[in-house]
């Protein structure tokens, strides 16, 4: 029996409710497709992604959103959801550079622990109806969608992303407290 | 012998926390129950470790006022028996703080013991939470390798069926030109 990976990483939980896909997302840095889990370094990940979704309608508009559900550290996330990345009425089946981008893209720096960094994509009810919060940190994916009427999300995808001289997650040396 | 109502509701949270990796935010709330109805009945709560390795440290009875009790006795009988209650709570305070049970005294232990212990404790549930994170982690990677692995291969049989459909359909319908054309823009 086979869970699906997002809610085995508590994606569905922590930062959307479970949904059901609609539309194709695909998110390339350096021309590289991130599968869900995969890990990605900052420096990797320094410059926005080229992200390309589905949806058949040009008429309908979509918001993507990129949250860093464990910030500042993934024990203790007192700044759940940090916001990197909002881009607005973006027509279907086009890519986030025909949005517009109401919080720019703030390359992920973590400085400890390995973070789930987070897509959303949502279907907005029409064009020019979602607006931009005013702090990144402390953000809410779910009262954002309840606020601007996005409803449940069309697709999301995910991956793990620790500081550049991180360990992999494996100590070397036995840390004694 | 131990109050009913305060095991139970250890058990209970042990239960549903032990059951395969938890998330953090679980555990984390847990703890906090936990620690917070160990404020409200009792000072000082002895560790399921501390008290495995000899140096228990027994609460004072809530009849007298903190650190000075030293008339208790502890029912041996009692403690054995619930041992094995004790080892499936590995890791979570128990409150042996009871009205009327008597205590034997054992160390004192000083208050500086007792600060290290807490980190000792603190660190180990961080410790627990994180490797749960890194399982759920590494589970949920392999898990969406398998996932696409068995779609690209659909894919792949789907496109192959595809690409020979159209070979045996193409062969018939242009024929290929073996020799070289001179264009316009020749140079002679």
């Amino acid at each position: 029996m086979s869970v699906d990976p997002l809610i085995m990483e508590r994606v569905v939980g922590d930062v959307v409710d479970p949904f059901t896909k609609l539309v194709s997302l695909r998110v390339f840095y350096n021309n590289r497709l991130v599968v869900n889990g995969t890990e990605l370094r900052p420096s990797a990940i320094a410059a926005r992604p080229r992200v390309d979704f589905g949806g058949d309608d040009f008429r309908e508009f979509y918001t993507l959103v990129m949250v860093d559900p464990d910030a500042p550290t993934p024990a203790n996330p007192t700044l759940r959801e940090y916001l990197h990345w909002l881009v607005t009425d973006i027509p279907a089946s086009t890519s986030a550079d025909f949005g517009r981008e109401l919080i720019c893209y703030e390359n992920p720096r973590p400085i400890s622990g390995i973070h789930r960094m987070v897509f959303v994509l949502f279907r907005q009810l029409g064009r020019d109806t979602v607006y931009s919060p005013n702090m990144r940190q402390n953000f809410n994916t779910r009262e954002f969608a309840t606020q601007y009427n996005l409803g449940s999300p069309v697709a999301a995808v995910y991956f793990n992303c620790q500081r550049d001289s991180g360990t992999g997650g494996r100590r070397i040396r036995p840390e004694n407290y | 012998m131990w109050p009913p109502k305060q095991h139970k509701n250890t058990t209970n949270k042990v239960i549903s926390s032990s059951a395969s990796s938890s998330s953090p935010k679980n555990m984390e709330e847990v703890w906090k129950d936990i620690t917070l109805t160990n404020i409200t009945t009792s000072h000082q709560t002895p560790l399921l470790q501390d008290f495995l390795s000899g140096s228990f440290k027994p609460p004072p009875p809530p009849s007298n006022n903190s650190g000075t009790s030293k008339n208790a006795a502890i029912d041996v009988n009692s403690i054995n028996g619930n041992m094995g209650l004790l080892y499936t709570v590995a890791g979570f305070q128990l409150s042996f703080n009871k009205p009327g049970l008597e205590m034997k005294t054992y160390d004192q232990q000083q208050p500086n013991n007792g600060g290290r212990a807490d980190r000792r404790r603190k660190r180990m549930i961080k410790n627990r939470e994180s490797a749960a994170r890194s399982r759920a982690r590494k589970k949920a990677y392999t898990e969406e390798l398998e996932l696409e692995v068995a779609e690209l291969v659909k894919e792949n049989e789907k496109l192959r069926r595809e690409h020979a459909e159209m070979r045996l359909r193409m062969t018939g319908q242009f024929p290929i030109k073996a020799t070289l054309q001179r264009c316009a823009t020749a140079p002679f």
